[in-house]
């Protein structure tokens, strides 16, 4: 029960994040498709809008990945500290999958203003930024959260 | 997840960068005439159509709306905006047809435009045929018998039906595209029937000016807006209709001194607003119907500074009608 609780505080971490952004990505890469399908010079200005989102899915894997570190390196596993690897992998993994779609949400945005008004692609790109700081405090509070 | 309108809408945002930009209305309306106004347009969008060169503009408008609603068409899965798209085609057919059919004109036959989702011969049979009326869409339908029924029609009685007709099943098709856009429908219809009304206090037949001879669906009644006119307080009564607000004074003048242009000018210069904040609704297809009407709107507005040009009018004048450059 112990490895199952502190494995699924693994899995959530990877898996959820991953998902949100691996959603996000979509979301904004076909949106920027179709402008590159007209203006394939924008791919520069899009490029960052599509991968933003990724980013969650990046921040998930590291909790994960140090989570697993810390319960391979344990000889036994205690009912403690499986809750808190458990735990450990909620804040990453929630706010990961919810920004990541939100995120997405902005940048179908900032790809809309990079057709139509080049010059202002940047403020859309600074727009998705302002939810990625959500995302880096749930892995902050993942991260300290780590057993 | 799935959104079908990312791409797509992706794919119309850039391609609004083909509708013309303000510099180039500016140069348009400096043209010294429409030959030169054929050459501003031949480095256009417009310029890939053939036709340009020898000033054949109404042939490089068709081909410029059909290529304009063939990539629509092509991009959305929203079927409602692809029927809406093919029904205002057959609802222009059907104008051409039915108004040269009650009001005699080419001895050819009208030109037609490629059919939407109604056969030519269907709509030629319509005005006579009761049983092709019934598989006609019901706005149309409906037209189609109330004109059967006119013994002696006139011209603008025939437009006023047929405009009903068009107003219909825009309403009918393109309301589903979000609120936003069935606001702009809307809107549209209440700046039409505040134009009917003063047409006809200013031809002085007061006695034809009914609900009836109004377009149905826009924000206000249509006996609200007839009683208004009829009581001599349309400035203030369309200082109260949303959106029209600003169309007030306007109203006032053209009433004063009988002149539409300015009007009409800030009429489109209103939609033109609405369309603009309506293609910012990524996640739905109200972007791509937008699309389509202000490609229809822009061509339109080229087809007014192009015979002006030919018919040798100044800028001044065309600026005033013309809410461009």
């Amino acid at each position: 029960m112990n490895e199952f609780l502190s494995y699924s505080g693994v899995a959530i971490a990877a898996a959820l994040a991953g998902i949100g952004s691996a959603v996000g990505v979509g979301m904004v890469g076909q949106a920027a498709a179709g402008v590159l399908s007209v203006d394939p010079k924008k791919f520069g200005k899009l490029l960052l809008l599509v991968a933003l989102p990724g980013t969650q899915g990046i921040y998930g894997f590291v909790i994960a990945f140090l989570l697993l570190q810390r319960i391979t390196a344990q000889t036994t596993l205690t009912s403690d500290f499986a809750l808190q690897s458990f735990l450990a992998g909620i804040p990453v993994a929630l706010t990961g999958l919810l920004s990541a779609i939100h995120q997405a949400k902005v940048g179908v945005s900032g790809v809309a203003l990079a057709a139509k008004q080049p010059a202002d692609a940047t403020k859309g790109l600074i727009l998705a930024v302002f939810v990625e700081f959500y995302a880096i405090l749930g892995f902050l509070v993942s991260f300290l959260m780590l057993p | 997840m799935r959104n079908p309108y990312l791409y797509p809408n992706g794919r119309i945002g850039a391609l609004e960068k083909d509708l013309l930009p303000a510099r180039t209305w500016q140069m348009l309306l400096s043209a010294a005439d429409s030959v030169e106004a054929s050459r501003l347009l031949a480095d256009t969008w417009y310029g890939r159509f053939p036709g340009l060169s020898q000033c054949a503009f109404e042939t490089v408008f068709e081909a410029a709306q059909a290529a304009s609603e063939q990539e629509l068409m092509e991009l959305s899965e929203d079927r409602a905006l692809v029927r809406g798209i093919l029904h205002r085609r057959d609802a222009r057919n059907a104008r051409y047809l039915w108004k040269a059919a009650l009001c005699g004109g080419n001895a050819d036959g009208p030109e037609l435009e490629k059919p939407g989702l109604v056969e030519h011969s269907l709509l030629a049979s319509a005005l006579a045929d009761e049983e092709a009326r019934k598989l006609l869409p019901a706005a149309m339908s409906a037209a189609a018998e109330e004109l059967s029924s006119l013994s002696d029609p006139s011209p603008l009685e025939v437009d006023r039906i047929l405009d009903r007709m068009a107003a219909g099943l825009e309403l009918d098709e393109f309301s589903s595209m979000g609120p936003g856009f069935r606001r702009l429908l809307e809107t549209m219809i209440d700046s039409r029937n505040v134009t009917t009304c003063i047409r006809i206090m200013l031809s002085g037949s007061r006695e034809d000016l009914s609900p009836g001879v109004l377009l149905e669906g826009g924000t206000v009644s249509r006996k609200a807006v007839c009683g208004a006119a009829l009581e001599g307080s349309l400035p203030d009564f369309v200082a109260d209709i949303e959106n029209l607000e600003r169309l007030a004074p306007f109203v006032k003048e053209t009433l004063s001194s009988r002149s539409f242009l300015e009007l009409e000018r800030e009429t489109e210069r209103v939609i033109m607003e609405m369309l603009d904040a309506g293609s910012f609704e990524l996640f739905g297809p109200a972007p791509l119907a937008a699309f389509i009407f202000k490609k229809e709107m822009e061509m339109n507005h080229l087809r007014i500074l192009l015979a002006a040009k030919a018919a040798g009018m100044d800028r001044a004048r065309l600026s005033r009608r013309l809410p461009r450059g």
